[in-house]
């Protein structure tokens, strides 16, 4: 923490003793950038206009009748936000007594929804050399990726926000009949 | 006497056999003489009786000479017959005579022979009982060799024997001696060897204890990284949280568009550093984990040592009252190999005393063998010179049976 602290006091040095007004940024088409997170222990690359923000995994409110991964509805900047968890919607349940930090809030035409992170790396620049058409990773997320890039071994599948809102799971969140018996019988 | 006797008979007996050969020559020559051709042969059988009855008359006149040399002889006959039978050893000759003259000589004669015949059995009962004595003394003396002979035998394996057991008992005392060597040098080594054990008893009770603070050392040093771990990770809960406000950051400046741009380079400076301290990070965190996995495996590994230090503190109480067992042991060991030493001793002095005594038995033994020799050799030369005497007295005939014998106890001859 230091060192970041140290490293925003270089910059803002830097930036005071060399600041002489924005240089005209010109978009760099050579490279790639977003962020890298996690969901369902799967390496994802995200990029920042597909989604609202990372935050902490707020206060949530179950929602009863509802499927097991849909964790629950909390407040965020003034509204609802539906969270899910994205291992048991993508993977396997996380054990009992165990649960994840932050959430993935994805905002889009007809998709609200906050979808909880098993890992939170921080921003990439990724040169598009790198990318590849095709998709190298498996199980439910990999229809949710448009391609990805090569990271050294590593494939990083770029999450598509349309795409994932097209799983079918995110549109129907509604419990069984048999699972709300087994729920309130319990 | 004795030549006159027979002579008459042999003379009758010449006469009988010239007048038959005069007769068978009388008849030859009547036969001859109707035959012409013989008148040479009939004058020799003529010679021939002329000669046979000149032989014939010489017989007669020597028979007439007999006849009285015997009338001459008659009155001493008795006597000299008694005299030849003496002469014989005859001692049963009784002398008589009819003369006057030879009367008192035959008298004279019988009496002497009355006195030797006394004398001879008086010689007789004495050398009888001597003959028999001699007999058994002869036997006994033989028997006596042969037992003292084989005595000499039996003591030179004696002798043998005891020679073996006196170099056993030199040997024994040898190797009690070695023994005893032998065991004061095992007490000695015992007594080393317990020496040992104590200092590595205490050497045992300091490593347990230096143990003891190292595994105390260990735990504050397990207590340290667990905190440092806990440090790492609250660390890395950081480095999380400024990833996700540079992701936020980097989305909030491409929704404020060309104002947030800034805030681009500012997400991207923010995102290498958070690399560069997530690898740190990483790797503190990796290291620390070894460095705790490593301080588990040391305390673990104390601990063993801990119970290997007891283990082997047991075992060296063990070792020590085992060589105190052991010290014991050397202890009445070498009481009995002393004890044996001494009755080793004792055992050869009394082998040594019998060996002497056995010694001086074989040269008396010796001279027991020597004497009885000896004696065989008189007895021999007695029973010679007795046998001698018996066959001299046997000669002498003194009573009417004839026998010859020296009594119940044997012939003179069996001497």
């Amino acid at each position: 923490m230091t060192a970041a602290f140290a490293a925003l006091t270089a910059l803002q040095n830097r930036y005071a003793s060399t600041g002489c007004g924005l240089p005209p940024a010109l978009p760099d088409p050579e490279y790639w950038r977003g962020g890298v997170v996690g969901i369902a222990g799967v390496p994802l690359l995200v990029a920042a206009r597909d989604i609202e923000a990372v935050i902490a995994v707020p206060v949530l409110t179950p929602i009863p009748g509802t499927r097991n991964w849909v964790l629950g509805i909390a407040s965020h900047h003034g509204g609802l936000l539906p969270v899910c968890c994205g291992d048991s919607l993508f993977g396997q349940p996380l054990p009992p007594g165990r649960r994840r930090e932050y959430c993935l809030v994805i905002k889009r035409p007809g998709l609200y929804v906050g979808i909880t992170l098993s890992r939170v790396e921080g921003n990439i620049k990724l040169p598009m050399a790198q990318r590849a058409t095709e998709t190298r990773i498996e199980g439910p997320l990999a229809a949710c990726c448009d391609g990805g890039f090569w990271q050294g071994e590593r494939f990083l599948g770029l999450l598509d926000s349309s795409r994932l809102a097209t799983v079918g799971a995110l549109s129907d969140t509604a419990a069984r009949p048999e699972a709300i018996a087994e729920d309130s019988a319990s | 006497m004795s030549k006159t006797t027979p002579s008459v008979p042999v003379a009758a007996g010449l006469v009988a056999l010239l007048v038959g050969l005069l007769g068978s020559i009388v008849g030859l020559a009547i036969t001859l003489g109707s035959v012409a051709e013989a008148s040479a042969a009939r004058s020799v059988l003529l010679l021939v009786i002329a000669v046979l009855v000149l032989l014939l008359a010489v017989v007669a006149v020597l028979l007439w000479q007999a006849r009285a040399n015997d009338s001459r002889t008659a009155d001493s006959a008795g006597i000299t017959t008694a005299l030849s039978r003496l002469a014989e050893g005859d001692l049963t000759a009784v002398a008589s005579s009819d003369s006057p003259a030879t009367g008192a000589i035959a008298e004279q004669l019988n009496t002497a022979l009355e006195r030797q015949r006394e004398l001879v059995a008086s010689i007789r009962s004495p050398f009888e009982g001597l003959v028999t004595e001699l007999h058994k003394l002869g036997k006994n003396g033989s028997s006596g060799g042969e037992r003292s002979a084989a005595l000499g035998r039996e003591l030179q394996d004696a002798g043998v024997s005891l020679a073996q057991d006196l170099r056993g008992a030199d040997n024994l005392t040898t190797v009690s001696q070695q023994a005893r060597e032998a065991m004061s040098q095992h007490r000695q080594l015992v007594n080393r060897g317990q020496g040992l054990a104590a200092d590595m008893s205490r050497a045992s009770t300091d490593v347990r204890e230096s143990i003891q603070e190292t595994s105390k050392s260990a735990k504050r040093q397990g207590e340290l990284i667990q905190s440092v771990t806990t440090a790492a990770e609250y660390i890395q809960s950081l480095n999380t949280k400024i990833s996700v406000v540079a992701i936020n950051t980097r989305i909030e400046a491409e929704r404020a568009g060309e104002h947030g741009r800034p805030f681009l380079g500012i997400a991207e400076a923010i995102g290498d550093l958070l690399r560069e301290a997530e690898e740190e990070g990483r790797k503190i965190t990796s290291e620390v984990r070894l460095l705790q996995n490593l301080s588990a495996e040391n305390l673990n590994s104390l601990e063993h040592t801990v119970g290997a230090v007891v283990t082997v503190l047991d075992f060296v109480e063990r070792i020590d009252g085992s060589l105190e067992d052991i010290g014991r042991g050397a202890g009445k060991l070498l009481d009995m190999v002393d004890s044996m030493a001494t009755t080793t001793q004792q055992s050869a002095e009394a082998v040594r005393r019998m060996d002497a005594l056995l010694k001086s038995v074989r040269e008396q033994n010796c001279g027991l063998s020597d004497s009885a020799e000896l004696m065989q050799q008189g007895v021999a030369a007695l029973q010679q010179t007795l046998s001698t005497l018996g066959r001299s007295l046997a000669r002498f005939r003194i009573d009417s049976h004839g026998a010859t014998s020296v009594g119940s106890g044997g012939s003179v001859t069996d001497v």
